[in-house]
């Protein structure tokens, strides 16, 4: 069969098809043109048949493209171009301005005259779309990493200017608080008792010695949240932060086992508090109990006394900042030290009951086996 | 009578060249790496010499480099499965006087060697 | 039947060819100068799994296939292992291959690219075979799949599958070591019919 014979029942066919196809012969001139590329490319059929098409689309003769489109009109196998690697086969402009991405396939058909080389163009566009805004939604989430990064950085480098700029500071008001103190507690010796000069001193060396205890006690707060949270076991910190309190009167209970919860890594201070409050103000408490009890959806670590408990108005404000009859500061802090890793506390006791502080923890932030 | 050397590592490619010179009645010697070649260039003094680049023990640009060394005046034609124009460049700097692509076809090798023998013919 | 030293020494001669035009192709793609090494070539047994084990590995290949039929018939594989696979696409793409299937479009791109590099290796190949021993050949379309090569090879009709030819080529890209192969999977009769086109050539 010839080539025209070959061509001419093909026009109505592939007409239909939803793929560009091109016919050249093995000059490059353009036999068949389908109505799908005419359409794709601007160019009509009776524009491009006997075209050399390497004329009309100057970048065909560019080695890539002619070496491979002359081995398969030379007799080789079928040759693909993929839309990564290659601009457009046949540049097929889209409303927008873009270019049509195209997969093509080059297919040598012999015929009794001569050799054709069937090029199909399938498009790809909405592909080639759709992986530009996966790509893009890639570098966004890269982007965002990064710039948490960045933030994160900027953070701890506040944070530990904070810390040093606190220092100085507190350094500076101890000073002069000291300075204050000691004059008052000299003044406070030579006035008479009963006086009302040595009542108001008095309230002033009240009042200072708070602000000194204030200042002393944020020093040791300073690096809240400055450190990542990690894994304590419970046994471990309030062994040791009752090792600190010091007390001969009060025997602590823990529950044995490994019971370890994820948390800001001032966790001790939150039972150094706890242990302080019930040693200064339980009244009369002997024993402090910690116990943990699991439940569906979250674990609960209770520390009870027997001591006098807390006073019905005073439970709510428990945990405010100023309330208490130190600094009333330190329920406060060991709430946001909890907070941290999103676990909360309250008070539940009754008056007269003692204390019973409960320590929520999510499930997901308890370990109840040890792991390297 | 011309002589060429034919060095290439692989024989079915010197019989192929082989085949396509005695055609035109040149006369050949071959060696399949460019360390044998040398010697055969003391011996034999070559017209010509077409080379390949991919050879064990000495390749192609190595024995560019030491026919260079040596000042070997004998015309190289370099006949090479690499078709990069990097690798072309790479040869005639070095020395080369022809580059040609596998597979020798004798259209193109004749009139090469030809051209080098007798230039500005 | 088995291939002597020479018969073995025209095939690598034929798939040097057949890369060395695919390298320049690759070259100008990539704007990259490409190294290359001799291939080496061996002839395995269809049959023998043990032997095609320590050839080729069990691992995954990246593989374009194509079928020929004509003087000779069997199957031509372009086969690339995962990881110069996944080292190719990141260097021609920039992406990171995503073997979870999830990132089903990024995988088809990925596909798309693999298929053409394997389809510019194995036609300078098969065109290096067929211009040199002047036979002509009828092709399939090329096709794609991520596959071990035991799988690969079932594909092959059970009377073509006798005789696998394995050429291994080395290329470095952008200095980046890229391993593919080329197999060649034909009868017992095909191969005789190629030993005997080698011949010709010589003669």
């Amino acid at each position: 069969m010839s080539i025209a014979e070959f061509i001419r029942p093909l026009n109505q066919f592939v007409d239909l098809l939803p793929v560009g196809v091109c016919i050249i012969d093995d000059e490059k001139k353009v036999r068949l043109w389908n109505r799908t590329i005419a359409g794709w490319s601007g160019r009509s059929t009776e524009e491009m048949v006997g075209e050399h098409l390497d004329r009309i689309y100057p970048h065909l003769d560019a080695p890539r493209y002619r070496y491979r489109i002359e081995q398969v009109l030379d007799g080789g196998p079928p040759a693909v171009f993929s839309s990564q690697l290659n601009a457009p086969f046949i540049p097929c402009p889209l409303p927008d301005g873009g270019m049509r991405l195209q997969h093509t396939s080059v297919i040598r058909q012999d015929r009794t005259d001569g050799v054709l080389a069937i090029i199909i163009i399938e498009d790809i566009t909405e592909l080639g779309h759709e992986i530009v805004r996966a790509r893009s939604m890639r570098d966004q989430a890269l982007g965002e990493v990064e710039e948490r990064k960045k933030v994160e950085k900027a953070l701890l480098f506040t944070n530990r200017k904070l810390n040093l700029l606190s220092g100085i500071t507190r350094h500076d008001i101890l000073n002069e608080v000291t300075v204050l103190l000691g004059n008052a507690t000299f003044l406070d010796e030579l006035l008479p008792d009963g006086t009302d000069e040595k009542k108001y001193l008095n309230t002033i060396l009240r009042s200072t010695k708070r602000i000194q205890d204030q200042i002393t006690f944020t020093s040791d707060y300073e690096g809240l949240g400055g450190e990542e949270p990690g894994w304590f076991d419970i046994r471990d910190v309030a062994l040791k932060a009752f090792s600190l309190i010091g007390s001969d009167t009060i025997t602590l209970d823990v529950q044995e086992g490994c019971f370890q919860v994820f948390a800001d890594p001032m966790l001790e201070k939150v039972f150094f508090s706890l242990f302080e409050n019930a040693l200064r103000h339980g009244g009369g408490v002997t024993t402090i109990t910690i116990r943990y009890h699991i439940c569906e959806d979250e674990s609960v670590i209770s520390v009870t006394d027997d001591g006098a408990g807390i006073a019905e108005n005073f439970r709510e404000r428990l945990f405010e900042r100023g309330f208490g009859r130190n600094t009333g500061l330190g329920l406060f802090l060991s709430k946001e030290i909890l907070e941290i890793t999103s676990i909360s506390i309250e008070e539940a006791g009754r008056e007269g009951e003692g204390a019973r502080f409960l320590i929520h923890v999510p499930n997901d932030k308890v370990r109840r086996e040890k792991q390297s | 009578m011309t002589t060429v050397l034919i060095i290439d590592d692989s024989s079915f490619q010197r019989t192929i060249i082989r085949k396509t010179l005695k055609n035109e009645g040149f006369v050949c010697i071959e060696a399949s790496n460019g360390r044998v070649g040398l010697h055969l260039i003391e011996d034999e003094r070559p017209d010509i010499i077409i080379v390949d680049l991919l050879m064990p023990d000495m390749d192609g640009t190595e024995f560019l480099t030491a026919i260079r060394e040596k000042e070997i005046a004998i015309p190289v034609i370099v006949l090479t499965s690499d078709i990069q124009d990097a690798t072309r460049e790479n040869c005639i700097r070095l020395g080369a006087s022809s580059f040609l692509n596998k597979p020798a076809r004798a259209d193109e090798l004749i009139p090469a060697i030809r051209l080098l023998l007798h230039p500005g013919e | 039947m088995d291939l002597n030293t020479d018969e073995l020494d025209a095939l690598r001669e034929l798939v040097n060819i057949g890369v060395g035009k695919a390298a320049g192709i690759l070259s100008e793609m990539t704007g990259s100068r490409i190294e290359l090494s001799i291939p080496v070539i061996h002839l395995i047994r269809g049959d023998q799994y043990t032997e095609i084990e320590a050839v080729l590995g069990e691992e995954q290949y990246a593989a374009v296939r194509l079928g020929f039929e004509g003087a000779f018939t069997g199957t031509a594989f372009s086969i690339f292992p995962a990881n110069s696979a996944d080292i190719l696409i990141a260097a021609i793409t920039g992406d990171e291959p995503d073997h979870s299937g999830s990132l089903a479009h990024f995988h088809s791109i990925h596909a798309e690219t693999l298929m053409e590099v394997g389809n510019i290796l194995i036609n300078g190949v098969m065109g290096s075979i067929t211009n040199i021993l002047g036979t002509r050949l009828i092709y399939t379309l090329p096709s794609y799949s991520e596959e071990p090569v035991a799988r690969l090879i079932q594909e092959a009709g059970s009377d073509q599958r006798e005789n696998i030819i394995v050429a291994q080529t080395r290329m470095f890209i952008h200095n980046l070591n890229i391993e593919g192969k080329i197999l060649l999977i034909m009868g017992g009769r095909s191969l005789d019919i190629l030993v005997r086109k080698i011949q010709e050539a010589r003669d």
